[in-house]
């Protein structure tokens, strides 16, 4: 095997007897990255880029249309909601999506204690990467349409609020609360109590954020899971189209016991802006079940129910997780 | 690709967009980052996220780059608190603090001959071997500054930046990662020397 390459030719304040010991361990250490986690760390630096410069070519060509739409939104939501202060209790939430598979019976929502926030305050899921990372990117063009489709739903949201911590909420105004979430929502949902997020033992996706261009996006899925280990872990979070099909899968090779709600970077996904899919979590003891969030790129995520039967069997195709190693 | 390109002009053709720049930094880095994490954290899948994850920090925090120190500076910075943040996050690990001693009798250890140079390719081998072992049985905070030592090549003044400690107390712990390594090698030696002797 070739000797390594020393980066440490130009230091001039070596300790005594540093020398022989440097030189007997860069003669020994060698290890390196496996090959496909080389490719995974490329792929996402080349991805990153091509996300800049067509951002930036986007800008240019609809700052202006954009400004102009998003103000005209944004008055139209006040007015809304204005309005809809004034609206009696018979109110009735849209009808969720008709693709929408067999919704189970609504999870118990959390107690939403945060006002609702403003429309103009809003931020959509795919413009708040930096929310996580504290970097200062920010999100991808494909970004200005939930942005404004989030600014005109809000106008639904305090209504709905009311209405997701009532016990009389049906399955059906729930799933269109869930449509309608923000991303501001979302983070909220992050810092609720954690008795109102783990559904029994199940991992929950908690929230989505996605940057990138069509054809290969990289998705930021926060979980929640009762890790306690290697007998009971979120083993992978995965994206599956609406027909059930595996489109991609993240895999986690240890427990995240101590990392409670955790963060991980998947990509890129190869996914057109208005793919509708589903993402979910896995746990190695008890499969999947926990909170799921729906949704495509054009349109943004939201929690959306799933039975825990759906599409079950990918559990056992690859990837699969490594033997847990603690 | 000018290979001969420094590492911050390589990051900086990244800021621009540059993906190849990218890839010949990564190229640079990727072994002795990797191997940081490997000897400090079990088990190995361990190494790889806390690996992927100071990579996506670069990559996440190009807009904002700017030559201020050498890149290698930067980049351990990041690994460096992503492992302090594993290590706080990790019930079973040991705290990043050290009591040193400087009036330690191990200290004058170190500038002795005690370590005889391998004969053959098997005993070199064996002695980094050996090597390894001891590395793994030092303080946390002694090993991490070896490493950042021998892998990054950073000077003592950049590893105190890198680990937040002043420049004394980075020499102090060099100083004895140094001599607990040398006496555990010395400790491997001696008996075989013996043995050639009887």
């Amino acid at each position: 095997m070739a000797k390594r390459k020393s980066t440490r030719d130009t230091r001039t304040d070596l300790l005594p007897g540093e020398e022989q010991l440097a030189h007997a361990y860069r003669d020994t250490a060698r290890e390196a990255p496996p090959a496909a986690l080389d490719a995974k760390i490329l792929a996402q630096a080349k991805q990153a880029v091509a996300t800049t410069v067509s951002r930036s070519n986007f800008s240019k060509r609809w700052a202006v249309p954009v400004s102009i739409a998003a103000l005209m939104v944004l008055s139209l939501s006040v007015v809304l909601q204005v309005s809809q202060r004034e609206v009696p209790d018979t109110y009735e939430a849209a009808p969720a999506v008709a693709t929408a598979p067999t919704p189970q019976p609504a999870a118990p929502e959390p107690a939403r204690k945060e006002k609702a926030q403003p429309p103009s305050e809003t931020k959509p899921a795919l413009t708040d990467k930096a929310h996580s990372t504290g970097s200062a990117s920010r999100g991808p063009a494909v970004a200005q349409a939930p942005e404004m489709r989030a600014a005109g739903a809000a106008a639904n949201d305090e209504r709905a609020r009311e209405a997701a911590g009532a016990p009389a909420a049906t399955a059906r105004s729930k799933g269109a609360t869930d449509q309608t979430m923000t991303m501001k929502q979302l983070s909220a949902d992050v810092t609720a109590p954690e008795s109102q997020l783990l559904l029994n033992d199940k991992a929950d996706v908690i929230s989505v954020r996605v940057s990138g261009q069509p054809g290969g996006y990289e998705f930021l899925v926060g979980v929640r899971s009762p890790d306690s280990g290697c007998p009971q872990y979120a083993d992978w979070w995965e994206i599956v189209g609406i027909d059930g099909a595996l489109i991609y899968r993240n895999v986690l090779p240890h427990s995240h016991a101590d990392e409670q709600p955790f963060t991980r970077a998947g990509g890129p996904v190869a996914i057109q802006p208005d793919t509708v899919v589903w993402v979910r979590a896995h746990m190695s003891n008890s499969g999947y079940g926990g909170a799921v969030f729906r949704g495509s790129i054009e349109k943004g995520f939201s929690r959306a129910p799933l039975t825990p039967d759906f599409a079950a069997t990918l559990a056992k195709q690859p990837p699969r997780p490594p033997a847990c190693q603690h | 690709m000018d290979e001969s390109a420094s590492d911050e002009d390589l990051m900086l053709r990244y800021r621009g967009g540059d993906a190849d720049a990218f890839a010949l930094l990564y190229e640079r880095h990727k072994g002795a980052l990797y191997r940081y994490f490997v000897r400090q954290t079990r088990p190995g899948a361990v190494a790889e996220e806390l690996f992927q994850d100071v990579w996506t920090n670069v990559i996440r925090a190009r807009e904002r780059y700017e030559v201020r120190a050498r890149f290698s500076t930067w980049l351990y910075s990041l690994a460096h608190n992503r492992l302090v943040d594993h290590y706080r996050r990790n019930a079973a690990a040991v705290p990043l603090a050290q009591d040193d001693d400087p009036n330690d009798p191990i200290l004058d250890r170190l500038p002795d001959d005690d370590i005889r140079e391998p004969d053959n390719e098997l005993e070199r081998r064996r002695l980094a071997q050996r090597l390894l072992q001891a590395l793994e049985t030092l303080p946390e905070t002694q090993r991490e500054v070896f490493l950042l030592r021998e892998e990054s090549g950073l000077s003592l003044e950049e590893i105190a930046s890198v680990t937040g400690i002043n420049l004394e107390a980075a020499k102090s712990r060099l100083r004895y990662a140094l001599a607990k390594l040398r006496r555990e090698l010395a400790a491997e030696a001696e008996p075989r020397r013996a043995r050639i002797q009887d």
